[in-house]
């Protein structure tokens, strides 16, 4: 008999077959497919556990540092901990900073009662007392006095009107996370990044960008914001500074509606304004992050163009149920 | 692990593959729109997959997993001809990355045989 958990139960486990088996005959959990760990159907996340390096082959660092596995590679007897990849810890924090930052989108600063182990670019599941729970982007670094949260009011929403109510400040909230893979890996620090988001998709590119700089990234760096019109970009102001403090920074602005105040705007939809700067984006480093239909044909649009699929990272913002994204509904 | 797999130089071959066989299908609009409503990252690791079998290395599909992965794409309209533009594409790849044509052809050779469960027949 070998020794596997799922989701915290016991799972009957024979030596010599693999955890996908018992999970499959238990009727838990992910169904194979290849069976080879190559498909990637029976991704799970190993909480403990001794995997083999079988069970990883071709994975991508970031799905590694989250503790993904191929079930199919992972043989008893184990033991085995495993969860699904989109299961994670919780804990609590209180709301200690509401600031309008745009129109429609205010900064929502959170202290965790312990310290939330994140990496930028990750998002995290905000649950409020009454139960009702959207996921956010983290826009802030491990570093920084608050975990920062950029809340889009969505008009009739379940959740993020009570963000612009005074009376939010001070509640207690539960998060669960960290989730998501769209994060800076260290390494290759001359290659050239892109970093495209509409609308509060800025606030994991905030991070990534943050987080590239402080581990010395040296290539170019362009960060394209868009919006509608100029009224829907925020952070003017702090992009400015930064890429002035950065010489390999520059930031865009693009909108649809021709501006009528700031001239220096573009209007050009994101992945016009990416491709009139390059003639292929082959060996640039492409962050993705917002809408996620907008994400989803960019990424494709720009795999087209020339960018390796394991250099585009993506954070789209689905409006569904769980557990996909939601975007600050 | 067989010979045709090792010749071809195993898996980082197939890493090499695989972004230039996906582009290639997503370029060509007779075959694009069955990968319209897909995760790019999901399909990428699912040709790696076919490509992995296609090369003659390890895997453990099955006629029927070939079947119930492709159904959705027959109800879409998917026949002969696809796997023929399929085919092609691998081609295409391999001869890109400098493989010779009798090697192409046995690669093809595989795909071929599993022509059959992809169209449900």
């Amino acid at each position: 008999m070998g020794e596997l958990h799922y989701r915290g139960e016991p799972v009957a486990f024979e030596t010599g077959e693999s955890a996908l088996d018992a999970l499959e005959r238990a009727d838990l959990g992910p169904k194979g497919v290849c069976r080879a760990g190559l498909c990637g159907a029976c991704l799970v996340r190993v909480r403990a556990g001794d995997v083999p390096e079988r069970a990883r082959q071709g994975l991508a660092p970031r799905m590694v540092a989250q503790g993904a596995a191929f079930a199919c590679c992972l043989v008893g007897p184990g033991p085995f901990d495993l969860v699904d990849l989109g299961d994670a810890g919780t804990c609590q924090a209180t709301i200690e900073v509401l600031e309008t930052i745009g129109r429609d989108v205010v900064r929502v600063g959170l202290r965790t009662e312990m310290p939330l182990d994140f990496r930028p670019g990750q998002y995290v599941v905000l649950e409020r007392a009454d139960g009702i729970e959207r996921s956010y982007s983290i826009a802030s670094l491990p570093s920084d006095a608050h975990v920062e949260l950029h809340v889009r009011r969505t008009p009739g929403g379940a959740l993020s009107p009570w963000f612009f109510d005074a009376g939010a400040l001070g509640q207690s909230v539960r998060l669960r996370g960290p989730l998501g893979t769209c994060c800076y890996e260290p390494g290759r620090p001359d290659q050239a990044l892109v970093l495209a988001g509409a609308g509060t998709g800025l606030a994991p590119l905030l991070g990534i960008l943050r987080d590239a700089l402080a581990h010395g990234h040296r290539g170019p760096i362009d960060l394209y914001h868009g919006a509608r019109d100029e009224g829907g970009l925020y952070y003017r102001a702090e992009l400015g500074a930064l890429a002035r403090a950065h010489q390999n920074l520059t930031v865009h602005g693009c909108v649809l509606a021709e501006p009528a105040v700031d001239r220096t705007l573009r209007t050009l939809g994101l992945g016009d304004a990416v491709l009139a700067d390059r003639s292929t984006l082959e060996g640039t480093r492409v962050f993705l992050c917002g809408d996620g239909t907008l994400v989803k044909s960019l990424k494709r649009r720009f795999f087209l163009a020339g960018a390796a699929s394991r250099d585009l990272l993506s954070d789209p913002f689905e409006l569904s149920p769980k557990p996909a994204r939601v975007a600050g509904a | 692990m067989t010979d045709l797999y090792q010749r071809l130089g195993g898996a980082p071959a197939v890493d090499a593959a695989v972004d230039r066989f996906y582009r290639r299908m997503l370029a060509d609009e007779r075959v694009a729109h069955f990968f319209d409503d897909t995760d790019m990252d999901g399909q990428i690791q699912k040709q790696k997959a076919f490509l992995t079998m296609a090369f003659g290395g390890p895997h453990n599909y099955s006629g029927r997993d070939m079947r119930s992965a492709h159904a959705p794409l027959l109800a879409k309209g998917l026949d002969d001809s696809h796997v023929d533009i399929v085919v092609a594409h691998l081609g295409g790849t391999l001869k890109e990355l400098g493989v010779d044509d009798s090697t192409i052809g046995e690669v093809a050779a595989i795909a071929e045989s599993v022509r059959n469960d992809v169209l449900s027949r």
